[in-house]
């Protein structure tokens, strides 16, 4: 079996590494895209308003409480309708179906990172607020200059880790035949007919890449603490 | 650290973009063909040279054919089996070329049929002689691929210990494993699996359907192109084409398999 996967690895190494490029793509593309939905999302759910902040609230749930598979899907065939993809192809990815797919990574990571958002400000002691409101600073001023330069300590690392999550997210993806790891191991697997060392070809990539952006993430962390300790 | 990120973001802007832009130039029509390739023959994948991947298989050729009479521009749209009818149903494709199966509770508009096939069951050698007809699947955990005909008659035949798997080449190793005792399959797709599997053979029977026969699927209402297509299908079935599609097809599929 050992040799069998290493035989596959090596014979279709630049095949997988197709896929590990789009995988990498939709994911880093979906997790910075979902970080500047969630910041939004984070501060509508702060808000004064309670229009607001409520249908900030409901998004997160309906986000947070269906699967992601269903959701693309519901992207996928409801967008199409309304909105008219460009039917152009880059780099191999057809966008008519790489951006919908787009589309529901981020809407799904914008849901979770917006609690992470929400969570790191709140995490900062009331009494800085109130501190930098007693010097005269307004509401925007002291979230500017104080709450959020200590926020981001916590919510950078943890938006790092959003991206692990989402490069093992991706693996769904394939259904609607992006060819992306999942894809290249399908395709890998009915040309060589031995489907059980595909899989665990597939679960080698996956590691490789979670590990280093691990390591990654742990390094960055590291020195984002030092430089405000 | 910033530079990265700068990055980052303009690629996100940039796929950002070409979403608002574009879509207004189209000079030709497109013939736009929804498939499922992990099915050989009829439609499967194969890599090239410069690691780029073909379509290939006798769909896939048909649907060129089909293409270039109708003067239209092609575009294949390579998804999962079980989600080809629903896209196909919301307008994302003109028709579904899948090797699918003419089965009259499908909510689409079907073509005449071009393919002629049995519906067989695969199993593992080492259980060989236990199954012997039709109703010795009942009872036994047989499965059929996910939202396809092969699922309907692996329930009416085998009764509740029937299984439904999204993907062919899965069933083929569960059955290699023993967690199934039987697929059924189309004939075709069959013996290019037990051809390249010296531990599966085909069951001694063919399993009784009587929509037994393979057609394009249109969104229901698109009457004009369904004639268009058929007078085409007529044409190719009548000078050999559609067999000979057939026959190039299996002969790739055991070039493929032999190296």
């Amino acid at each position: 079996m050992a040799v069998k996967v290493f035989d596959m690895l090596i014979n279709y190494a630049p095949y997988f590494w197709k896929g590990t490029k789009v995988t990498l793509l939709l994911s880093l593309n979906a997790v910075v895209l979902g970080a500047a939905l969630a910041a939004a999302l984070a501060f509508m759910k702060m808000s004064r308003y309670k229009i607001i902040s409520k249908a900030a609230a409901v998004y997160i749930d309906v986000i947070r409480g269906t699967p992601l598979i269903v959701q693309l899907w519901i992207v996928y065939l409801q967008l199409s309708k309304l909105i008219a993809f460009p039917d152009v192809i880059i780099g191999g990815v057809d966008m008519t179906r790489y951006l919908p797919c787009l589309i529901a990574l981020t809407m799904n990571s914008g849901a979770y990172v917006a609690e992470i958002i929400r969570g790191g400000i709140q995490s900062v002691e009331k009494g800085q607020t109130e501190a930098a409101r007693s010097l005269g600073m307004n509401h925007w001023m002291s979230m500017r200059l104080v709450i959020l330069p200590q926020a981001i300590r916590t919510i950078l690392p943890a938006i790092g880790n959003e991206l692990v999550t989402m490069i093992k997210e991706t693996a769904i993806i394939q259904y609607l035949g992006i060819a992306d790891i999942m894809y290249a191991r399908n395709t890998v697997a009915t040309i060589t007919y031995s489907i059980l060392p595909s899989y665990y070809v597939a679960a080698l990539i996956y590691l490789a890449l979670n590990i280093v952006s691990t390591r990654g993430i742990r390094v960055w962390e590291r020195k984002l603490q030092k430089a405000y300790n | 650290m910033k530079k990265t990120l700068t990055l980052l973001l303009a690629t996100a802007l940039l796929f950002g973009m070409t979403a608002c832009g574009g879509g207004e130039e189209t000079q030709i029509e497109t013939f736009h063909v929804g498939t499922s390739a992990d099915y050989p023959p009829y439609e499967f994948i194969q890599i090239d040279e410069n690691n780029n991947e073909v379509l290939v298989g006798a769909d896939i050729e048909l649907a060129k054919i089909l293409a270039e009479k109708l003067g239209k521009e092609l575009k294949i749209t390579n998804m999962s089996f079980d989600g080809l009818l629903g896209s196909l149903a919301e307008g994302q494709f003109d028709c579904v070329i899948a090797g699918l199966t003419n089965d009259p509770e499908r909510e689409v508009l079907f073509s005449d049929n071009y393919f002629a096939r049995n519906q067989v069951c695969i199993i593992n050698s080492a259980s060989a002689g236990t199954i012997q007809s039709v109703e010795d699947m009942a009872g036994l955990k047989i499965a059929g691929q996910t939202g396809t005909v092969q699922e309907t008659l692996a329930i009416e035949y085998a009764g509740e210990s029937a299984i439904a798997v999204q993907n062919f080449n899965d069933m083929i190793m569960m059955l290699q494993g023993g967690q199934l005792d039987g697929i059924v399959s189309d004939s075709d797709v069959a013996e290019g699996f037990v051809a390249t599997n010296s531990d599966l053979e085909l069951a001694p029977f063919t399993i009784p359907y009587e929509n037994d026969a393979v057609a394009i699927a249109f969104q229901l209402g698109n009457d004009e192109l369904c004639d268009q297509v058929n007078a085409i299908l007529a044409e190719l079935k009548e000078d050999g084409t559609i067999d000979q599609l057939m026959a190039d097809a299996k002969a790739l599929q055991e070039e493929l398999a032999a190296e």
